[in-house]
């Protein structure tokens, strides 16, 4: 897909049941060029509008010269955050060694599903709302006490605005 | 001398603006990340009678503004439109559409007035619709007690109108945060109403009173313990009319 | 065609105005039906050393010095020979500062009763709109009334000069005047046109804070500001982001932030009632850059400035007498015992009657 603003081609994948989460993390660690992929711990999104709001963040931002990570693809693992750490929202939405939903996002073209060992699902809500973990999402987004967690809506509100909302002081 | 931003060339047209303030214009918009959906696009244009480097501030400043108050509502559960995107530095604020009629347009409808202009105070002729007003009074109540958790949030809106109230299903959703600011003073508050009184008296005027009833109805159904002194000091601001007496 | 004359006496701030003004009405049915000829306009002001601001008393007594000699003066240019042929003497009632209108009204109460002449109370700012729309034109434009004074944005209607944006403390000409002060900015001939001259000098804008709350506007926080700026360059200290800043720089900062300000509130007013005109009146209306500035805002809503020279814009006599003349002629009177002047008077309190 591309947004309609932007000539980027925007591929994002749902994986499940994924065997080589710790390999991809090495991978990634070490710089191998082949890895140009954001891959996030799928339990830490929402939904599609979610992760697709931290995407189009991370566009926005690169075609504006002003992304605060190295590339395109860190960018969007920093855009899904709501602070200006950036270590800590590398390591929170993206993936361990013991991931095993994960989605990955390709900007700007070019093969990557092979690099996941793991089942493609369809990327979609129903696919994402099975393995969000929502204690995880409270955590990771340090939602206050009154966004009830029982009230999907609420937090998925809670958690774009805050990303949306990041780094502006 | 309106053109739409540049950021919107892919988004919008100009055609779809759908209104024009003296500070903002609103455009109706493809959603930027969910392409099938619409969005509403807020845009702060510059102003070139201010100094370039004081209108960048201003319409950065008063975007992030809207949108921090934007987002401190919706998870207060006021009924707001919910963000989609910022672009503080281009003065851009895209947020969910809203379908529906504004509460003025409903009221007009329900008053059975399709033209749509203000009708003279005197003409007592136009009565409230036969038989069922309930559906009026119910949803002024339901306004009246959504701009009472705005206040209850600390928010004060700067411009309650009928205009500035939509309806979607039924429900009342508060818009246009661009004059709003975050205030725990009741005279602020007061203010508030007293503006959103005067908007329905001059926009409603046959049963303004019956209609600022219903609002205050559900408002002070809300509002807990701050009501008297919020109310106090409405009274005050209807006795001064609007602020201190001039100073020489 | 019937011919009125009025004399007016304005002295609410430092500026003692007398003027004689004349109507000729040539179509007494019609709002305009008359035309307007000013006789004379003498006006002489008190002006305090640098760093000085004007005291009430001092102006008071400076009013009473010299508003016999003005008076024979605007009579003279007038080439009146007999006063008692005045149909009013119009005297600003408010509002202003309390001693000087107080020495102006005693006057007025003065040469009435010497000329069996009677008394017209007018609102000052009234005064300045009325004889801004004559001298100008502008037939129903949104008012920007800004002086040492007062600060506020006007609409007519229904009758009233309805208040839709002001200051929430102190006003526009005041925050000058008292900046002009730390920087001992001389007086003469007005604190805010030397502010004026050396702005246009300015280079660097230094960011001042900006506080327009909805159609209302708040400046003691932004003269706090630009005053602790002032004392830092006076006492040799100001670098602002690795630039030394100039007396000319924090002048030409206050004023684009204040003017600002002031535009953005004008253009909410315009909105809100769907005016394409926009009149500024009272002495800070003499500055060039706010005009042009309106001038922009206007043009870029398809719209027009009007403004008047310093003849006008500043407080003067001619003003009253005009505004004055026009109650009078509606009939209105402003009997002996209630001549008394009020410091807090405001514009919407009048019934503009000589209106539709």
């Amino acid at each position: 897909m591309k947004f309609p603003q932007f000539d980027q081609e925007i591929a994002i994948s749902y994986f499940s049941d994924v065997k080589n989460a710790g390999q991809i993390r090495n991978e990634l660690l070490s710089g191998n060029p082949d890895y140009q992929v954001a891959f996030i711990n799928a339990n830490t999104l929402l939904s599609s509008k979610h992760l697709l709001a931290a995407v189009y963040r991370a566009v926005s931002d690169q075609e504006a010269g002003s992304m605060k990570t190295k590339n395109v693809h860190s960018e969007v693992l920093f855009c899904l955050g709501g602070n200006n750490n950036i270590m800590d929202s590398l390591r929170r939405f993206g993936i361990q060694d013991d991931t095993t939903n994960i989605v990955a996002v390709k900007i700007g073209g070019g093969e990557y599903t092979k690099l996941v060992e793991g089942t493609e699902e369809p990327f979609t809500d129903e696919q994402i709302a099975k393995n969000t973990d929502i204690k995880l999402v409270k955590k990771v987004y340090k939602l206050p006490g009154t966004v009830s967690l029982d009230d999907r809506a609420q937090v998925e509100t809670a958690a774009i605005g805050a990303l949306l909302l990041r780094g502006f002081s | 001398m309106i053109t739409l931003p540049e950021q919107l060339e892919k988004l919008s047209k100009q055609e779809n603006l759908i209104a024009q303030g003296a500070e903002s214009l609103v455009y109706s918009a493809q959603h930027p990340y969910l392409p099938q959906q619409e969005c509403i696009v807020k845009y702060r244009p510059k102003k070139p009678y201010r100094l370039p480097e004081l209108d960048a501030q201003l319409s950065k400043h008063r975007t992030l503004a809207e949108a921090r108050v934007l987002q401190k509502l919706a998870l207060g559960d006021v009924e707001v439109p919910h963000l989609v995107f910022i672009d503080a530095k281009n003065g851009l604020i895209y947020m969910e559409k809203i379908e529906g009629l504004s509460v003025k347009q409903w009221i007009w409808n329900e008053e059975g007035d399709t033209e749509g202009g203000a009708q003279e105070a005197g003409d007592k002729s136009r009565s409230l619709p036969d038989g069922d007003v309930s559906s009026l009074k119910d949803t002024l109540v339901l306004v009246g007690q959504e701009i009472g958790k705005l206040h209850k949030s600390d928010i004060v809106h700067g411009d309650l109108t009928t205009s500035n109230v939509m309806l979607r299903d039924g429900k009342p959703v508060i818009i246009d945060f661009g004059l709003a600011s975050v205030s725990t003073l009741a005279e602020d508050k007061a203010v508030d109403l007293y503006v959103m009184e005067r908007a329905v008296l001059s926009t409603h005027p046959v049963h303004s009173q019956q209609y600022c009833d219903w609002l205050f109805e559900g408002y002070l159904a809300v509002v807990g313990k701050s009501q008297k002194e919020v109310m106090r000091k409405l009274e005050d601001v209807r006795q001064r009319g609007r602020k201190r007496s001039m100073l020489g | 065609m019937t011919t009125y004359l009025s004399l007016g006496l304005e002295g609410s701030a430092n500026k003692l105005g007398v003027g004689v003004i004349k109507h000729t009405v040539t179509d007494a049915n019609a709002e305009n039906g008359f035309s307007t000829d000013i006789l004379s306009n003498i006006r002489d002001t008190y002006i305090t050393p640098p760093g000085e601001g004007f005291l009430p008393r001092d102006t008071a007594r400076h009013h009473r010095n010299w508003v016999v000699r003005i008076i024979k003066r605007a009579l003279d240019e007038a080439k009146i020979s007999d006063p008692t042929k005045l149909h009013c003497i119009s005297f600003t009632q408010g509002p202003g500062m309390g001693a000087p209108l107080q020495s102006v009204v005693i006057a007025a109460r003065t040469i009435a009763q010497m000329w069996g002449v009677p008394l017209v109370g007018v609102n000052h700012c009234v005064g300045h709109i009325e004889m801004g729309r004559t001298i100008t034109g502008a037939t129903n434009p949104v008012v920007l009334y800004v002086s040492g004074g007062n600060t506020q944005v006007i609409a007519y209607s229904k009758q009233r000069y309805r208040i839709f944006g002001e200051t929430l403390d102190i006003a526009v000409g005041n925050c000058l005047d008292r900046f002009a002060r730390v920087l001992k900015i001389p007086n003469a001939p007005s604190p805010g046109y030397n502010i004026e001259q050396l702005a246009k000098k300015g280079k660097k804008y230094v960011p001042l804070p900006y506080t327009v709350k909805g159609m209302d506007l708040s400046m003691s926080g932004v003269l706090q500001f630009v005053e602790s700026l002032a004392k830092r360059f006076q006492a040799g200290d100001l670098v602002v982001d690795g630039h030394q800043v100039t007396a000319e720089d924090l002048c030409f900062s206050l004023q684009e932030t204040l003017f600002a300000m002031l535009v953005e509130i004008t253009e909410r007013a315009m909105a809100h009632v769907n005016s394409q005109q926009v009149l500024i009146v009272g002495g800070v209306g003499c500055n060039e850059r706010l005009q042009e500035m309106m001038g922009i805002m206007a043009r870029d809503r398809n719209g027009s400035v009007y403004a008047t020279d310093e003849r006008f814009c500043i407080d003067n006599g001619i003003m009253i007498a005009h505004a004055g003349l026009l109650a009078w002629r509606q009939g209105f009177e402003t009997k002996m015992e209630k001549t008394q002047c009020t410091q807090r008077f405001r514009t919407d309190e009048v019934l503009v009657d000589w209106r539709v």
